[in-house]
């Protein structure tokens, strides 16, 4: 689904990413793991296409095509849903509003008619449900004055409803108590489907302890310094990182 | 805030320590400005003709422009023929001999600034031929410049020595007609610093701290000239902490500082003039024109100001940022107590691409006094992703004081962005009995609040600057509380 | 002929108005040498001759309703009060025998002097008996005549107001209007000023006073026009009075948008507050002058004011300045300015989820402005802004 392939990249004349291989199959949990400053959000947002970076060398190919060619959006809508770090505010836009125009632009996308306004609640209601929040949160504006806990809740709602074929959790678990973090490792093994990948970027444990994860990476000056599966991150919790990247 | 209000009381009736008088030095021009005294200021400093025709020129210019007029700055009118435009530097005769002779609060306050005696003796005006030491001491650097390249001598000297770098650049940044004031200058002007930094350059020391002293007399219509070429650095002082003994009731000042390709200009000012007695009679006016041109792409400059007297001053050191991503910086504390006026700010005028400019001003009010920010920023056309943040902060010491921002934003490139930011608050009865609670005395307590509220600012003085200055706001405050 | 000659010669005969009349040939009209006119100014006047205005429109008032807003109408045409058009009210009395107040004084500038000189006040009783709100539709019909309504609004003790006041029609005439409101203590006056006018020169001087615990709000709403200036100032004159100005000017082509507020506190515990937002796309203009001045009785006072602008294009420009008078310790006040183009971390959050660059900066721009439409107090109102800023954008966002 996902081939990366020898990937660097720079923020302003700051490289980041050097060298990053990575191939993700169908259906596959891939956690991300590495200390502060190597990368891990870096790659997550190039994947997603953020301006601020630069891809410098390299190449990833997404279920056949080149994804750096193509815009943020058109990523969006073939499916790449990034669970934003830190999830921005915009004020004056309701929330209802962004999940209807985003959804909307995936279905037309995928030669799909507009959904209709009370399939549209129905569905929005069940997500709603599935994640513990209120209605009333639909009229709240994108992210204002919610909480940490609020934000990451909202990401994992978005890509409930927008059924993403590879999800990009940029540090979810960051910022949430024991129980938001059920909540929101609930909504991600909810969305677990045979044609549907993950890409954990995360600095601890905890969300794969709720999350199993079938591969683990670890990720350090840019680049995969080990490989391995759920053990490996049992590891690094006993070890910590630099016990583990002197050994490797 | 009663208590508050009668421990400044306290302080302000404290004379002004350096405020005595000295006999005007019989080598004075009459009062009066016409084009003979100009001719005389010329013939007086032997200067060559260019420099004549271009001081009678800026005088005729003068003569057809009108006093500027503000809202806010209460100023009796100024009547300019009372005035004498020409003082020769003083006769070592009427100075005190010793600092025996001179004011002991003056002393007090010198001690409590922790100024070396030598300097002392200077500030108070005791006579310099009898410090030979100092001689060496100035000596000693001027070579350590000359080695470096670096020219650094007296503007009327480099009419002589280098005049054509003063052709080139004298009023290329202020021009002559650019403001009443600044007019003015260019007709009269006494003397002042002239610094030129070739390319490639790091200026070895701080200019200005070894010679401030000498910069004494350079009268009061000083006129300053910086020049870095590409890739050259220099760090220029301006002023004293300790107070400025001064006849001279109306200064105009001109400052023009030019900085071509990746050159860096960092000019800080401390300035601590005679404000006047408690009806606001006798202080100076202080009107000065400041301006720097970043001519070159990555060019820097830095304006970092302490003002803390003058009856008036009316001061907006400026940036005019012409070359692709080049930074102008405006750090300013401005306290007015008593009856001071302060009104003081920047321009940050933006043409270029990617230029940058950060504007921090604190404004200290006490008793009555009023201070006044008035910045303009403007985002020129072509001011591609511009950037300026402004944070302009004023605190409140007393009731019976004034703080007014008055921040001018154009803005014409949509790429370019600008960010204002405003608060007034005061010196709160609730900090202060926080503070002492904690068996802080009232007096620190007022000084700890107080330099809190200026450390964004005094940070960005060159280090031996800032320990005088959180010393000088200190002894300015002192006594406002028990 | 010229504005300023043509409105010198429309003056009225009482000794007010040829008193006015005089400090408006001895000033003229402003210029940008003013301090107050710096960026903006009235030079496409200088050659424009004004007729008297002439009360000519059979249209119905009706079209200009905002649906679901239910008030008594009160129509002028050109400046010209229709009583044949205008609903009667309980609780609302009109007469044009009334004494100026004079707040807004000839000497302030040529168009208040114009105003004086030329227009023939109207004064408008509101007592508690009011429940209704009342929708002011002032008309611009036809070509150059000058409209010069003068209103005086007295509001007693515990009487509540809420008005719209509403410019809209065609007309490209000179609409320089007067607006004086007197709040008794306990009053509340929500005023909205809506402009919709695309082709008139719109001109307006405001004065209110707030007595002892009234409030006093204004939301302006600029849709963009010619030429709009709207100078407001409000005197908080007693304790506890209260005011917030709110405004939203939008310009494009070559509109031309100038907002001047001035609050004043004169005595111990007023609060104030302020936001104005403002978008400049094409050749568009703005200005916001936002002036609050705190007095030395003026202790216990707040104040807060905001102004953010939006510049979406190269040849548009923004001339924001908002400034604080203080004469008083014992205050809170902060104000905050800001120019730039929409925020790109926003934008690309937008795009992550699917929404286009183009629909992401609408739905941004619309968002932007939207933020003074949710703060009106009037639902209705403010989903016929809604519709009207979405309109003005090139994506439907609604």
């Amino acid at each position: 689904m996902l081939e990366i392939k020898n990937l660097h990249a720079r923020v302003g004349d700051k490289p980041i990413l050097k060298g990053i291989n990575l191939s993700v199959g169908e259906g596959e949990i891939h956690a991300i793991m590495g200390p502060n400053g190597s990368g891990k959000s870096t790659l997550s947002s190039v994947l997603a296409g953020h301006t601020d970076y630069e891809v410098t060398d390299g190449e990833v190919i997404y279920q056949g095509e080149n994804l750096l060619e193509m815009e943020p959006e058109e990523r969006a809508r073939a499916g790449i849903f990034l669970s934003f770090q830190y999830p921005v505010e915009v004020p004056g836009v309701k929330n209802i509003y962004l999940l209807k125009s985003a959804l909307n632009a995936k279905r037309a996308h995928q030669g799909l008619d507009e959904i209709n306004p009370v399939e549209f609640l129905k569905l929005v209601r069940e997500k709603l449900a599935l994640m513990k929040m209120d209605e009333a949160f639909l009229h709240r504006n994108i992210n204002e004055g919610f909480s940490g806990g609020e934000k990451k809740r909202n990401e994992i709602l978005q890509m409930q409803l927008l059924e993403p074929t590879l999800g990009l959790l940029d540090e979810t678990d960051s910022g949430l108590d024991v129980d938001a973090l059920r909540i929101v490792g609930e909504g991600i093994n909810h969305l677990r489907a045979e044609n549907r990948s993950f890409v954990m970027v995360t600095h601890y444990q905890r969300l794969l302890d709720h999350v199993k994860p079938d591969y683990v990476h670890v990720l350090a000056g840019g680049q995969i310094r080990a490989s391995g599966d759920f053990t490996l991150a049992q590891r690094l919790e006993k070890e910590g990182y630099e016990g583990l990247l002197a050994e490797a | 805030m009663s208590s508050t209000d009668t421990k400044v009381d306290d302080l302000v009736d404290r004379d002004y320590a350096a405020g005595f008088v000295t006999d005007i030095e019989s080598d004075t021009f009459p009062p009066g400005l016409d084009e003979s005294v100009v001719r005389a200021i010329s013939a007086k400093k032997g200067e060559p003709e260019w420099m004549t025709q271009w001081r009678l020129a800026a005088f005729e210019r003068w003569k057809t422009m009108t006093p500027p007029d503000w809202a806010h700055l209460n100023i009796p009118p100024i009547d300019y023929q009372t005035i004498s435009y020409y003082s020769a530097p003083k006769n070592p005769d009427d100075a005190p001999k010793s600092l025996d002779e001179v004011d002991p609060k003056l002393l007090e306050t010198y001690d409590k600034l922790g100024i070396p005696l030598l300097e002392q003796q200077m500030l108070a005006g005791v006579a310099v031929d009898a410090v030979f030491d100092s001689v060496s001491v100035v000596t000693t650097f001027k070579d350590k410049l000359k080695d470096a390249g670096v020219i650094f001598c007296p503007l009327s000297e480099a009419v002589h020595s280098h005049p054509e770098l003063v052709k080139n650049y004298l009023g290329s940044v202020v021009p002559v007609e650019d403001n009443y004031f600044a007019c003015l200058n260019s007709a009269v002007f006494s003397d002042g610093s002239f610094v030129y930094v070739p390319k490639g350059v790091r200026c070895p020391m701080e200019l200005s701290t070894y010679f401030r002293i000498n910069e004494q007399n350079t009268g009061q219509f000083e006129r300053t000239l910086i020049i870095c070429e590409d890739q050259a650095h220099v760090s220029y002082l301006e002023g004293c902490t300790a107070p400025m003994r001064d006849e001279n009731q109306l200064h105009a000042a001109v400052v023009e500082l030019v900085a071509l390709e990746d050159a860096e200009i960092k000019y800080s000012t401390v300035q601590n003039w005679y404000p006047g007695d408690e009806q606001g009679k006798g202080g100076i006016y202080n009107f000065v024109t400041k301006r720097a041109e970043c001519r070159g792409a990555r060019s820097k400059v830095s304006w970092t100001q302490l003002e803390t007297g003058s009856a008036v001053t009316w001061k907006y050191p400026s940036c005019v940022l012409i070359g692709d991503d080049s930074v102008g910086e405006f750090y300013s504390v401005a306290v007015s107590s008593k009856k001071q006026q302060a009104d003081t700010g920047t321009k940050m005028v933006h043409v270029g691409k990617n230029t940058r400019s950060t504007i921090i001003s604190k404004g200290i009010s006490a008793q009555q006094g009023q201070n006044a920010y008035r910045g303009l920023v403007r985002m020129g056309p072509n001011a591609e992703n511009g950037r300026n943040f402004t944070q302009c902060d004023s605190l409140l010491i007393g009731d019976q004081c004034g703080a007014h921002t008055f921040p001018y934003i154009e803005a014409k490139n949509p790429s370019a962005r600008v960010e204002h930011e405003a608060t007034t608050s005061k010196v709160s009865d609730d900090q202060l009995f926080y503070l002492r609670q904690r068996g802080i005395s009232e007096e620190d307590a007022l000084n700890m609040i107080v330099n809190g509220f200026c450390k964004d600012v005094f940070q960005k003085l060159p280090m031996e600057f800032a320990v005088e200055a959180e010393a000088l706001l200190g002894i300015t405050l002192e006594g406002a509380v028990g | 002929m010229s504005a300023l000659e043509s409105l010198i010669s429309h003056s009225g005969s009482s000794a007010e108005q040829q008193s006015a009349r005089a400090v408006l040939a001895r000033m003229g009209l402003p210029n940008r040498r003013l301090e107050d006119w710096k960026y903006l100014s009235l030079k496409h006047l200088e050659n424009e001759a004004l007729t008297a205005p002439v009360a000519d429109f059979d249209g119905h008032a009706s079209e200009y309703d905002i649906p679901g807003f239910n008030a008594a109408r009160l129509v002028w045409v050109n400046g010209i009060f229709c009583a044949p058009l205008s609903d009667q009210v309980t609780g609302l009395t009109w007469s044009n025998q009334a004494q100026d107040l004079d707040w807004v004084s000839p000497e302030l500038d040529g168009l208040a002097a114009a105003n004086r000189a030329g227009a023939e006040l109207m004064e408008i009783q509101v007592s508690p008996e009011l429940v209704m709100p009342v929708h002011c539709l002032f008309l611009s019909i036809g070509e150059q005549q000058a409209a010069q309504p003068r209103l005086q609004w007295r509001v007693s003790a515990n009487a509540q107001l809420e008005v719209l006041e509403q410019h809209a029609g065609p007309g490209a005439n000179l609409v320089n209007m007067v607006s004086q409101f007197d709040l008794a203590a306990d009053a509340k006056v929500t005023r909205y000023k809506l402009l919709n006018t695309t082709q008139a020169t719109h001109t307006a001087h405001t004065h209110a006073r707030v007595a002892k615990n009234a409030d006093f709000q204004n939301h302006v709403i600029d849709l963009g026009g010619r030429f709009h200036r709207d100078q407001i100032k409000v005197e908080l004159s007693e304790a506890r009075a209260t005011t917030r100005l709110n405004g939203l000017y939008m310009v494009d082509g070559r509109y031309q948008s100038d907002s001047h507020t001035r609050i004043e506190h004169l005595v111990p515990q007023c609060t104030s507050a302020q936001h104005y937002r403002g978008i400049a796309n094409g050749r568009g203009k703005a200005v916001f002058n936002g002036i609050v001045y705190i007095g030395k009785n003026a202790s216990q006072s707040a104040t807060e004011q905001k102004n953010a602008n939006l510049l979406l294009s190269n040849k548009a420009e923004i001339n924001p300045k908002p400034e604080l008078q203080i004469h008083n310790d014992d205050v809170v006040a902060s104000h905050g300015s800001t120019v730039g183009n929409l925020d790109d971390d926003q934008l690309f959050y937008l795009r992550q989820r699917g929404i286009g660059e183009d629909e992401g900066r609408a739905l941004l721009t619309f968002a932007f402005a939207e933020q003074i439409a949710q703060a009106l107090p009037c639902a209705p109102l403010a989903e016929y802004l809604e519709q009207r800023i979405a309109k003005n954008l090139p994506m439907d966002v609604l």
